[in-house]
C-alpha cells in the first residue's frame, strides 16, 4: 500500500485505504495460525506491560506475602478452661468434659496452585497437581466461553497440637481461589505471542484481571494514605469526638509486610494532651498517649519528657504540653510499664480476637501492642520512637512551627493495588476459617451425642475445616460484586465498589481500566470539590488530562504513562535484617547519628530525624543533610555491588528530604512566638523520610548531578528541582524529565497535536476514545462478551503519535481516515451535525457490527427448586423420534436437526431460535427471538458440564447485528469534536475540488471558533500531506518545529505537493457546478465512530404495555414503554392554550377510564353496576334492538352502596385517580366529587 | 411417553442416520454427537463444541 500513489486514489478512498496494509506483511510466509494473520509476530513492550502492576501485585501477594501471612495468622486455641470460665454455658449447669486440656490449630504453610479442570481435581493428589498434563489445565479462554470462574486450588498444611502430644499435620485443599490471568499462577504466564494465540488468546493479552463467571473483572486501583508516614491534618468534626478535642490530629497508616494495615490517629486535646485513636474490628478505641508511651518502654516520666522536649526549653509550649501529657498517668493511677499494659489488657480482654484464656492482662496488653500499634515497626523501641515522632509532629503543627499536610495531595498518598487488597482479604478469611473451625469444635463438644473419641482422628480436623464456607467462594464473591465483607474492613474507608468489569469495547477503554485509579467511594458523595482538584504534586504521576467530566471528575484519575505503581519490592529492608543493618551502617557512614536505646542520649532539637518506612533510625545535622541525601541518591542510581552497604540501597528507594525551610536557631527563639514569625514557619515537619516498601508511585527522571535515571516518588519530588525541558535548567536544577510527554496517560498520548487545543477538548477526546467502535480483540471466536462493538473497516490513522506505535495501538485501530471539508453546505451541517458522502458510506465508511452473546440452558435449574426434578425434562432434538413423533419440520423453521439455528441464520422478531424436546409433555418447545432488531447467528456453541451428563448442555449463542451508519449515529474526530450524522448526501451533489476530490465528511465551520480545537485543523493539514506523500505522519506532543511554526512545517510540505499552503482549495458546488467564492479548508482527519447509535436509543409507541396498578404506560425502552410527558412539557402546552392536545396526551393516551360518580355523595368508589338490573335491562334491550340511544340510561342504573340510590353518573376519569381514591379511603380519607354538566 | 414400543423402533433406525457433526473447540476435529452423548471431545476431552456453518448458500443483501 505504501508504494501506491495515494493522491490519485484519495477521492474514492475514504475507506478501506489501509485494509491492504494488514495483508501486506503477512505474505512473507509463516502463518501463525491458519485463521489468524498478524502484521507482526510480537507486541511492543509498552502494551505488554500495561497491566504489569496488577500482575506483579498478585504475584507478590501470593508468593511473597502468603508465607508472611501464614506466619502472622493467629493460632486458634481451644482449652477446657475457656468454656468453664466464660458465660458461654448458661444452658447447662455442668461443665462440659473436654477430652483434652488444650488444643492448638494453626496454618503451617499455604500454597496456591495453577488452575485445573474440575473433573481432575478430585482425583488428583497434591503431587500430581504439580505435573499436570496440558489437557487437565484450565485455560482462561475456556472459562470465558463457558461462563466459569478461573480458579486454582489453594492447599494448606494445617497443624494441630493437643496437650503435649506430638504435632499432627494434614494438607488439604481450602477451595478454588480466583486467579489473576497471566500471573504466575496462570497457565498463560510467560507465554509469548505465538503461544498465546495457540491458547486462543489475543496476541497482546496482558492479563491483570480475574475471570468471574465468564466476565473479566479487575480490582481498580485505589488511592490510600501514604503508609508509615505521619501526616498532620485538621478536620473540624474532630471537636465533636469528645471533651477537649481539637481539630488537629496526626495520622499514620501503619502497614506490616504481610499487607496488614492499621491506621493510628493521634488527636490533640486543647489542654495539651494527646489521645491515640484506632479502629479495631469497626470499633473505636481511644487511649491517652501516655499509656501507650509508658507501655512501650520501661522509662521514667523524666526520660520521656527529655525524649520529647529534647532540650528545646526556649519554646515553653512544648514543655508545658509534655507535662500535661505525662500528668495523665497520675489521673489514671498508672505509673509503670506493667500497670499501663495491664490497663490496656483489662479494657480489651473482651474485645480482642485470638486471645487464649491463660493470658494475663499484661500479656493481652503486650499482644495488642504487638499486633495493632505501629505494626510496621518490630520492636517496642521502634514503636516508641514512632509514637514520639507523631507527638512531636502534632505539637509542632499546633505550635505553628510547620504547616499542615494535605491528605488530598498525591505526595501523601499511595496506591492500593489489586493483589495487595486481595492478599489482605485472603489473610482475614484464613483467620476466620480457623476461628470458624474452632467454633465447630466447641459446638460439637456441646452436643451430648457427639463422640469425643473421633476428635483425635485427623479426619475430624479436615471436617472442622470443611464445615466452613470455602475461601474460594468468599474471594469469588468479593470479585463478582466488589463488596468487601470483612470483620475489620481491612482499614478501608469503603465497603463496596472495589471491582469493575474490564469492558472490551475497544483497546483504549480496556487499557485504561487497568491504569485508572479511584480516590474512594467516600469522596464521591462529598459536597466539597477540594478533593477533585488537580494538584501540582501529582505531576508526572497522575494524568492531568485523562479524567472524566461530570460525576467522577477528578476522583477517577489515570496514572501517567511513565508512572509505575510499585507492586513488589526489589529489596525489602524491613524483612531482610542483614541488609537493614547494612543500610543503617551506610547511613551512619554518610553522616547520620544512629539512635540508641539509651534515654540519656538525646540529639539536639534542630537535628532532623531520619526514618526508614516509618521507623526512626537516626538523626542528622541539618547542615549535613543535603550531602547525605545526595550521596544516598548516587548510591540509589548507581546500584553498586562493591560492598554490602552500597548493595543494600534499593533502586526505587524514596529519599524524601523535607528540609527545614526556616532555621530555628537559638537567637531568634523569641521571634518564633510572635505572629510575624509565623509566616516563616516550616513548610514541612523536617526530616529525611526513606521508603522502601511497595504500593508507592515511582517514575523515572534524569539525574543531572550524578547522571543516569532515577526513580522518584511523589513526596521526594516536592523538594527536587526538576527541569521539564532543556531550557528550564537553572543553577539549582538537579534533575530533568526524560520526556515531558511522560506526564500524560497512555490514552492522552494517543491524540495528535493536543498542545494546540483548548484543554477541555483533550479531556473530551480521552472520554470519546473510550467510546469508539474499533477492534476490541483478535480472538473473536473464543470470546463471549455480552456486547461487543466492531468497526468493519478500521484504518490506522494517517497522523499518529509516536506513542501510538509504542503501545501498538496500530494492532487495534478504531477509526477511519476521512477527507473532511470545513464548509457550510446544504444546511444539514448545522449544530454539530455532519454530512457523510453517500458513496463513502457505500464504500464502507463507518460500517460496524454489534455482537451479543448469551447462554441458554437446556435444562434450566429453577431457582430454589430441586435440581434433580428439572434435570432431565428437556432433551436436544437430535433424536429422530422426537422430530417424527410430532412431525416437526425443523428445516422449515430454519433450524438444524439438532434444534439449533444454522450459523448465518437471520433472526427476526418471532423467528425460532432454538427447539428442544420437552419429555414431560412429549412436545417440542420452540424459543423465539425476542429482539425487534434483526440479527444473524454468528456462532453457536454446545457446552458440556462436568457434573451433569448428556442433558446438562448449555447453548452459547453469539448473534450479530449489522450496524451501518444511519442518520443520528455519533461520530467524532480525535479532538473532542463530536457530531451526529444528519444526512447521507449523494456524491454527485457534494462539493468537489479542482483535482476532483470529493469530501467524505462535511462539517460546519462554526464548530471551531468557540472550541478552539486548532489541533484538528493541524491534523487535517498533516493528514493531507501524509496522504499526498503516501506516508504515515508521526507527531509527538510538545514536539518542536522549525521556528516554532507547525503551520509552516505542514504548509510548506503542502506547497511542495502543489497545494495551497493553508490547506484551502477552490471548490465547486456539486449542485450548481459553480465555483465557490471562498476557498474551502479541506484535509484528511481520522474519524471515530462512537458507540452511541440511534438504533439502541430510538423509542416510540402508540399503544403498548401499561402498568397494572395505575394503567399508565410503563417506562423504559426495553419494555416498549413510553416517553414521559412531564411537568415541564405540560407547562408548555398549557402556555400555548393547547388544552385539547393536553387532554389527549395526559388522559386519552394514558390512563383514560370510565367510571361512575354518585351524584348524592360524590363518591367514585361506592358505585357499582347492579348485575341483576343490568341483566334484566339487557334482556329487554336485546329484544328491542332499536333503543341504542337508551343504552346510556342503563348505565345510570348504577347503584351507590353508601346512599342506597340509583343516582350515579358515568364520567371519564384517569385511572390513577381511582387508585388514589382507594388508597386515601384506606387511610380514612374520603374523596368527594361534584359533577356539573359540561357545556 | 405414548407408544414406547414404537419409539424404540424409531430409535434404532435413527441410529443409522447421519448424526449432527460439530467442531471441537479444543482440537478442531469433527465430532459427531451420539444420542445422549456427553458433550466432551473423544480426542482432547474439551467441553465446547462449535456448530458448523450451514452448507446451504447464504445470500446477503449487498448494502
Amino acid at each position: 500500500m505504501q508504494g501506491k500513489p495515494k493522491a490519485s486514489s484519495k477521492s474514492s478512498k475514504g475507506v478501506a485505504a489501509s485494509s491492504g496494509h494488514i495483508n501486506a506483511t503477512s505474505s512473507d510466509g509463516q502463518a501463525i495460525n491458519d485463521k489468524v494473520r498478524f502484521t507482526e509476530k510480537t507486541i511492543k513492550e509498552g502494551l505488554r506491560q500495561a497491566s504489569r502492576h496488577h500482575i506483579e501485585s498478585f504475584d507478590y501477594a501470593m508468593q511473597v506475602c502468603l508465607p508472611r501471612i501464614c506466619q502472622n495468622l493467629l493460632a486458634t486455641e481451644i482449652s477446657s478452661q475457656v468454656v468453664d470460665t466464660t458465660a458461654a454455658v448458661p444452658t447447662s449447669g455442668k461443665a462440659i468434659a473436654y477430652p483434652f486440656k488444650k488444643m492448638t490449630i494453626w496454618f503451617e504453610s499455604l500454597e496456591l496452585k495453577k488452575p485445573v479442570k474440575t473433573e481432575s481435581t478430585s482425583l488428583m493428589s497434591l503431587s500430581q497437581a504439580a505435573s499436570m498434563a496440558d489437557n487437565d489445565k484450565m485455560y482462561p479462554s475456556e472459562c470465558r466461553l463457558r461462563s466459569l470462574t478461573y480458579t486454582a486450588p489453594l492447599y494448606a498444611t494445617i497443624a494441630r497440637k493437643i496437650d503435649s502430644e506430638p504435632e499432627e499435620k494434614i494438607t488439604l485443599c481450602l477451595g478454588d481461589i480466583p486467579v489473576m490471568v497471566r500471573s504466575n499462577f496462570c497457565h498463560l504466564n510467560g507465554l509469548d505471542e505465538i503461544e498465546l494465540v495457540k491458547k486462543r488468546e489475543d496476541m497482546a493479552e496482558f492479563g491483570g484481571y480475574f475471570i468471574i463467571n465468564g466476565n473479566e473483572r479487575l480490582v481498580r486501583m485505589l488511592i490510600m494514605t501514604k503508609r508509615n508516614y505521619p501526616i498532620a491534618f485538621q478536620r473540624g468534626t474532630f471537636i465533636n469526638r469528645g471533651r477537649l478535642f481539637t481539630p488537629y490530629a496526626v495520622l499514620q497508616r501503619c502497614v506490616r509486610e504481610d499487607l496488614f494495615s492499621q491506621t493510628l490517629t493521634l488527636h490533640y486535646l486543647s489542654d495539651g494532651n494527646c489521645m491515640m485513636r484506632l479502629i479495631y474490628q469497626k470499633q473505636e478505641l481511644v487511649f491517652p498517649a501516655y499509656v501507650l508511651l509508658k507501655s512501650l518502654v520501661d522509662a521514667t516520666d523524666a526520660q520521656i519528657y527529655n525524649r520529647l522536649v529534647k532540650g528545646y526549653f526556649r519554646n515553653r509550649q512544648i514543655g508545658d504540653r509534655v507535662e500535661v501529657l505525662l500528668q495523665e498517668g497520675h489521673k489514671l493511677n498508672l505509673f509503670n510499664q506493667d500497670q499501663c499494659l495491664a490497663y490496656i489488657g483489662s479494657i480489651l480482654r473482651a474485645a480482642l480476637v485470638g486471645l487464649s484464656s491463660d493470658m494475663s492482662d499484661i500479656d493481652i496488653g503486650r499482644f495488642f501492642i504487638e499486633k495493632h500499634i505501629f505494626v510496621n515497626a518490630h520492636t517496642n523501641t521502634d514503636k516508641f520512637n514512632s509514637l514520639c515522632m507523631m507527638i512531636e509532629k502534632l505539637y509542632a503543627v499546633v505550635a505553628g512551627e510547620c504547616e499542615l499536610d494535605n491528605l488530598d495531595s498525591p505526595a501523601n498518598q499511595e496506591v492500593l493495588l489489586s493483589g495487595h487488597l486481595y492478599g489482605a482479604l485472603m489473610a482475614e478469611k484464613l483467620q476466620d476459617l480457623l476461628l470458624g473451625a474452632r467454633g465447630k469444635l466447641v459446638r460439637d463438644l456441646r452436643n451430648p451425642r457427639f463422640d469425643t473419641s473421633q476428635i483425635r482422628n485427623p479426619i475430624y480436623l479436615k471436617k472442622m475445616i470443611d464445615s466452613q464456607v470455602s475461601i474460594g467462594k468468599k474471594m469469588e464473591h468479593f470479585l463478582a460484586t466488589g463488596n468487601l465483607i470483612s470483620r475489620t474492613n481491612l482499614d478501608m474507608q469503603q465497603t463496596a465498589g472495589f471491582t469493575i468489569v474490564a469492558d472490551k469495547l475497544n483497546n483504549h477503554r480496556y487499557l485504561s481500566h487497568f491504569r485508572s485509579i479511584h480516590r474512594g467511594q467516600y469522596f464521591a458523595e462529598m459536597k466539597t470539590t477540594t478533593v477533585r482538584k488537580l494538584l501540582p504534586e501529582g505531576w508526572g504521576f497522575l494524568c492531568p488530562v485523562h479524567t472524566p467530566d461530570g460525576g467522577p471528575c477528578g476522583l477517577l484519575n489515570h496514572i501517567s504513562s511513565s508512572c509505575v505503581p510499585l507492586a513488589k519490592d526489589d529489596k525489602n529492608l524491613q524483612v531482610d535484617k542483614k541488609s537493614l543493618n547494612n543500610f543503617k551502617a551506610l547511613l551512619a557512614s554518610l553522616g547520620m547519628h544512629p539512635i540508641s536505646s539509651d534515654f540519656g542520649l538525646t540529639y539536639p532539637h534542630r537535628y532532623i530525624p531520619v526514618t526508614l518506612d516509618g521507623v526512626l533510625i537516626g538523626y542528622v545535622d541539618p547542615e549535613q543533610a543535603p550531602e547525605l541525601v545526595k550521596a544516598l541518591r548516587a548510591l540509589k542510581i548507581q546500584q553498586l555491588n562493591t560492598n554490602d552497604m552500597a548493595e543494600s540501597v534499593p533502586r526505587t528507594l524514596e529519599v524524601a528530604y523535607l528540609p527545614p525551610t526556616f532555621q530555628n536557631d537559638e537567637e531568634s527563639q523569641d521571634e518564633v512566638q510572635s505572629s510575624k514569625a509565623k509566616a516563616h514557619k516550616n513548610k514541612f515537619f523536617p526530616g529525611i523520610y526513606l521508603a522502601s516498601t511497595v504500593a508507592r508511585f515511582v517514575r523515572p527522571v534524569q539525574n543531572l548531578e550524578i547522571g543516569g535515571t532515577e526513580w522518584i516518588g511523589p513526596l521526594e519530588q516536592l523538594n527536587m528541582s526538576i527541569a521539564c525541558q532543556e531550557e528550564d535548567i537553572r543553577s539549582d536544577t538537579t534533575h530533568q524529565e526524560l520526556d515531558p510527554i511522560n506526564i500524560l496517560s497512555i490514552i492522552a498520548t494517543m491524540q495528535p497535536f493536543p498542545e494546540y487545543n483548548q484543554s477541555p477538548r483533550n479531556m473530551y477526546q480521552c472520554q470519546m476514545a473510550k467510546q469508539t467502535m474499533g477492534t476490541p480483540y483478535h480472538n473473536h471466536p473464543f470470546r463471549m462478551d455480552n456486547k461487543v462493538y466492531r468497526l468493519l473497516f478500521p484504518q490506522e490513522p494517517l497522523v499518529q503519535t509516536q506513542k501510538y506505535g509504542d503501545y501498538d495501538f496500530r494492532q487495534y485501530p478504531s477509526g477511519t481516515n476521512a477527507v473532511v471539508a470545513v464548509i457550510s453546505y446544504t444546511g444539514y451541517d448545522m449544530e454539530d451535525a455532519m454530512i457523510i458522502n453517500k458513496s463513502a458510506y457505500e464504500r464502507g465508511f463507518g460500517h460496524g457490527a454489534v455482537y451479543k452473546s448469551y447462554i441458554r440452558e437446556l435444562n434450566e435449574v429453577p431457582q430454589g427448586g430441586s435440581a434433580a426434578s428439572a434435570k432431565s425434562r428437556y432433551r436436544m432434538m437430535n433424536q429422530r423420534k422426537y422430530r417424527e413423533d410430532n412431525k416437526v419440520d425443523l428445516n422449515e423453521k430454519g433450524l438444524d436437526v439438532d434444534g439449533l439455528p444454522f450459523i448465518g441464520k437471520k433472526l427476526e422478531h418471532g423467528t425460532a431460535e432454538q427447539c428442544i424436546y420437552d419429555q414431560t409433555t412429549a412436545k417440542p418447545r420452540f424459543t423465539s427471538f425476542k429482539d425487534s432488531e434483526p440479527a444473524r447467528v454468528e456462532s453457536v456453541r454446545l457446552m458440556g458440564d462436568e457434573k451433569g451428563g448428556s442433558n446438562a448442555v448449555n447453548f452459547g449463542y453469539t448473534i450479530r447485528y449489522s450496524r451501518n451508519p444511519v442518520i443520528g449515529d455519533k461520530f467524532s474526530s480525535r479532538h473532542g469534536q463530536k457530531g451526529v450524522l444528519s444526512v447521507l448526501w449523494p456524491q454527485e451533489d457534494m462539493p468537489f475540488t479542482e483535482t476532483g476530490i470529493v469530501p467524505d465528511i462535511i462539517i460546519n465551520p462554526h464548530a471551531f471558533p468557540s472550541r478552539m480545537t486548532m489541533g484538528m485543523l493541524i491534523e487535517s493539514l498533516a493528514g493531507k500531506t501524509g496522504s499526498l506523500q503516501g506516508k504515515f505522519k508521526q507527531s509527538k506532543t510538545w514536539e518542536k518545529y522549525e521556528d516554532d511554526d507547525i503551520i509552516s512545517h505542514f504548509g510548506s510540505e503542502l506547497l511542495k505537493q502543489g497545494y495551497n499552503y493553508y490547506g484551502n482549495e477552490t471548490m465547486y458546488s456539486g449542485i450548481f457546478g459553480q465555483q465557490m467564492k471562498v476557498d474551502i479548508f479541506i484535509g484528511v482527519v481520522y474519524y471515530q465512530r462512537l458507540r452511541h447509535m440511534v438504533s439502541d436509543k430510538s423509542q416510540a409507541r402508540a399503544t403498548g404495555p401499561i402498568d397494572a396498578l395505575t394503567h399508565q404506560p410503563v417506562k423504559g425502552r426495553k419494555k416498549h414503554g413510553g416517553i414521559r410527558f412531564g411537568e415541564m412539557e405540560r407547562d408548555s402546552l398549557l402556555a400555548h392554550g393547547a388544552a385539547f392536545a393536553l387532554n389527549d396526551r395526559l388522559l386519552k393516551c394514558s390512563d383514560y377510564s370510565e367510571g361512575y360518580v354518585c351524584k348524592k355523595c360524590g363518591s367514585i368508589i361506592s358505585c357499582y353496576l347492579n348485575r341483576e338490573i343490568l341483566k334484566n335491562q339487557n334482556t329487554i334491550y336485546n329484544n328491542n334492538s332499536t333503543a341504542t340511544a337508551d343504552k346510556f340510561s342503563v348505565n345510570e342504573k348504577v347503584y351507590c352502596r353508601v346512599c342506597d340510590a340509583y343516582e350515579c353518573r358515568k364520567v371519564s376519569l384517569p385511572y390513577v385517580l381511582r387508585y388514589m381514591t382507594n388508597e386515601l379511603a384506606a387511610m380514612n380519607i374520603k374523596m368527594q366529587f361534584h359533577i356539573e354538566a359540561s357545556i | 411417553m405414548s407408544g414406547g414400543v414404537l419409539g424404540d423402533d424409531l430409535e434404532q433406525t435413527g441410529r443409522e442416520l447421519p448424526k449432527v457433526s460439530y467442531i471441537c473447540g479444543g482440537c478442531g476435529r469433527e465430532q459427531k454427537l451420539d444420542k445422549d452423548a456427553v458433550i466432551r471431545c473423544m480426542h482432547c476431552s474439551h467441553r465446547i463444541f462449535y456448530k458448523r456453518r450451514e452448507k446451504k448458500l447464504l445470500q446477503y443483501l449487498a448494502r
